[in-house]
């Protein structure tokens, strides 16, 4: 079959066709556009942008926390930084640019599609972004939400309902965006593939996005349902959720964790596929376990529905539900601990390049399991109870969120701007980047594992004194990832203009993004694109085979 | 052998014949789409249905002052809005097939059912 399609190549390449698309030039990105390129930056630019913004947030908290006194903000406004810095990471940065930057820019490339399933939708959902994000931040100038990114009733009944109904409507309009998405991912995936191209020849990435896109699908219209009665409440005087009127607050832990449980797999499976996808190019080897990888990421998805409750062991859940979501809980290490044994194994006796995206990539394993392992202790009820609500849980979280998703992240960006953008990206600022990025991590969030074990508690803007000292130390680290920011944003700001010109494939990649020009061209491949059925083999008889024979450029140039 | 739904030899065909908007490459995937979309749907009334029945559960009220879930009223709605899709699909059928005479008859049934469940509505909210 896969013979006969390559035999029925056009013998020569039609010319480049633009389709809808005219040539990208940097209006194109302030504008309605439909390729899956122009809004995959889109959307990984804006994140940025969100960002930055929350991590100027997460710098007014531990500014706040460097004393033990109410000094630098008052309580109410560290209440609102702390609440507004949780939802701008979450909901505008690492799901916007995991799932819908790589994703839209990645995933048609990768099967060998012209674009998403659908243009249109693609581009509704990422102008749903910039609105909601406005909304959200735009709140300090009248009143910003002060309830915590959970939003948890009856608190967030009572801290003041403008507030609150822009941090309500703000994420049913990124949840929206989100599921958009998730329907053009999947059917992307699923439909849109490169005739010849099965699911099990795809590249890593797109696994996990399929997985991440279930997720979306089952679980954030349960948190739109959370929120609809939610707002209720707070503007119609319902009793859902109030105590005071015979309501039950509990309900709203029960849907929101459902939708946020697995949301932390939303932020996490597409970085685990960008892993998947960059370890075998740097360490130049096949990737370990390619089945195992991607069936893993499956489960995980599947499990990720089934252990919401591990955030309510001190919420009333009675004794057997809780054992229910402690195991279930605990077997989620089981795919995840696959995932990291595959990635080990593939750098093992590798010929690795010790770039910046490898760094990251590296970087992201190693933190990531320091935050997987801290998982499963606090998925233990006995010890969840005495850490629940301290600085443990603060540890945990940023070790998942942000020394797993954002280092991987950053490996994303190294790995693939030369593609994006046509460009090298300077290495030694990318090195420099990295080790700021690495030590102030550490150096501000190691720490308060600590500080939780001794009973520091989360979200109090003042202390006990004895804290004082290391809490200073965490502020460091704070203000050192601060200032890690520059580097990197100098060199992407610097190489896309200045950078030394990328050639098509300067990793010598055998996946299918690379084997066609850089950056491409608005309908990714002149004639049809390639078939690749083996992305990783590296080092094989196969993989010799193949690089010579699909070298992109060189290809479509010998066919014309 | 072959696991995706695009015609190979339509696609092919289509490439080699060149100069083609992309889009009309692969065949029509709004329906699988709409699927996608509308599961993605149905969980919001999967949660608000598990929030419905765990507030009755956990409920402190007598069972005998536990209110009743109305049914024929919302069921006579919940038909009349089910069945709106058919009709609206019919009309849509009529203008394709430029049958005026049907546009207005389905459309004229839809507005008579949406006036029967704008009463129905009124008379749910009055008891």
């Amino acid at each position: 079959m896969t013979q006969a399609i390559a035999e029925n190549l056009p013998s020569s390449a039609p010319p480049p066709e633009q389709g809808h698309h005219s040539p990208t030039t940097w209006r194109t990105f302030f504008s309605f556009s439909e390729d899956h390129k122009v809004i995959g930056i889109q959307y990984l630019v804006t994140s940025f942008v969100f960002y930055l913004i929350g991590g100027a947030l997460a710098v007014g908290v531990r500014a706040e926390l460097a004393t033990p006194e109410v000094d630098f903000v008052s309580r109410e406004l560290y209440n609102q930084l702390f609440t507004v810095h949780a939802t701008v990471m979450i909901f505008l940065w690492i799901v916007p640019a995991g799932t819908g930057g790589f994703g839209n820019y990645l995933l048609p490339l990768m099967i060998g599609a012209r674009d998403m399933a659908f243009p249109k939708l693609n581009a509704v959902a990422f102008w749903m972004i910039p609105p909601a994000g406005v909304l959200l931040i735009g709140s300090f100038l009248v009143e910003a939400p002060g309830s915590g990114w959970t939003s948890y009733p009856p608190l967030s009944l009572v801290n003041g309902q403008v507030g609150e109904m822009c941090w309500i409507v703000s994420v049913l309009l990124l949840g929206t965006s989100s599921i958009l998405g998730a329907v053009n991912f999947s059917t992307t995936i699923l439909k849109m593939r490169r005739p010849g191209l099965q699911l099990t020849q795809m590249p890593l990435f797109c696994w996990a996005m399929l997985s991440a896109s279930a997720l979306i699908l089952i679980s954030t219209p349960v948190l739109a349902g959370a929120l609809i009665l939610l707002s209720f409440d707070l503007m119609l005087g319902t009793n859902f959720f109030n105590p005071a009127g015979g309501g039950e607050p509990v309900v709203y832990q029960h849907m929101f964790w459902f939708y946020s449980h697995p949301a932390v797999y939303i932020m996490i499976l597409p970085v685990f596929g960008m892993i998947s996808d960059i370890l075998p190019v740097h360490a130049r080897k096949p990737i370990f376990g390619y089945k195992a990888i991607a069936y893993s990421s499956l489960a995980i998805s599947f499990l990720g529905l089934i252990v919401w409750a591990h955030h309510m062991f001190t919420s009333g859940t009675p004794p057997w539900l809780r054992m229910f979501f402690m195991v279930a809980t605990m077997i989620i290490a089981v795919p995840t601990g696959i995932k990291v044994f595959s990635w080990v194994a593939t750098i093992w006796g590798g010929k690795i390049r010790l770039n910046s995206a490898m760094l990251f990539s590296m970087g992201f394993v190693s933190m990531f399991v320091v935050g997987g392992l801290s998982g499963v202790m606090v998925a233990s009820v006995p010890f969840d109870i005495h850490v629940h609500d301290t600085y443990f849980i603060v540890a945990h979280l940023h070790y998942v969120l942000f020394g797993g998703s954002v280092f991987g992240l950053y490996a994303g960006i190294y790995h693939w701007y030369p593609k994006m953008v046509g460009r090298m990206l300077n290495e030694t600022w990318g090195k420099i980047h990295f080790v700021l990025t690495f030590v102030g991590f550490n150096l501000c969030f190691m720490p308060m594992h600590w500080l939780g074990l001794q009973g520091m508690p989360r979200r109090v803007a003042e202390y006990d004194p004895q804290f004082a000292t290391v809490n200073l130390i965490c502020t460091i680290g704070s203000f050192l990832l601060a200032i890690s920011t520059l580097p990197f944003i100098f060199n992407a700001v610097w190489c896309w203009v200045k950078g030394e010109k990328a050639p098509n494939n300067p990793w010598n990649a055998l996946s299918l993004e690379w084997q066609t020009e850089s950056p491409p061209i608005p309908t990714n491949w002149v004639g049809e694109p390639p078939l690749i059925t083996d992305p990783y083999a590296y080092g094989t008889k196969s993989g010799r085979k193949s690089i010579g024979a699909i070298r992109g450029s060189d290809l479509w140039a010998a066919k014309s | 052998m072959q696991t995706s739904a695009v015609d190979t030899e339509t696609t092919l065909n289509v490439a080699s014949t060149a100069a083609i908007a992309h889009h009309d490459e692969h065949p029509d995937f709004r329906i699988f789409g709409m699927i996608m979309f509308l599961l993605a749907e149905s969980m919001i009334f999967l949660g608000l249905f598990a929030a419905y029945l765990t507030f009755r559960a956990v409920s402190t009220l007598p069972e005998d002052q536990m209110p009743e879930l109305e049914l024929l009223l919302p069921g006579i709605n919940t038909l009349i809005l089910i069945s709106s899709s058919f009709i609206i699909h019919k009309a849509e059928d009529s203008i394709k097939e430029n049958d005026i005479q049907g546009v207005q008859k389905w459309f004229g049934i839809s507005a008579v059912l949406g006036v029967i469940f704008w009463r129905v509505s009124c008379l749910n909210t009055a008891t």
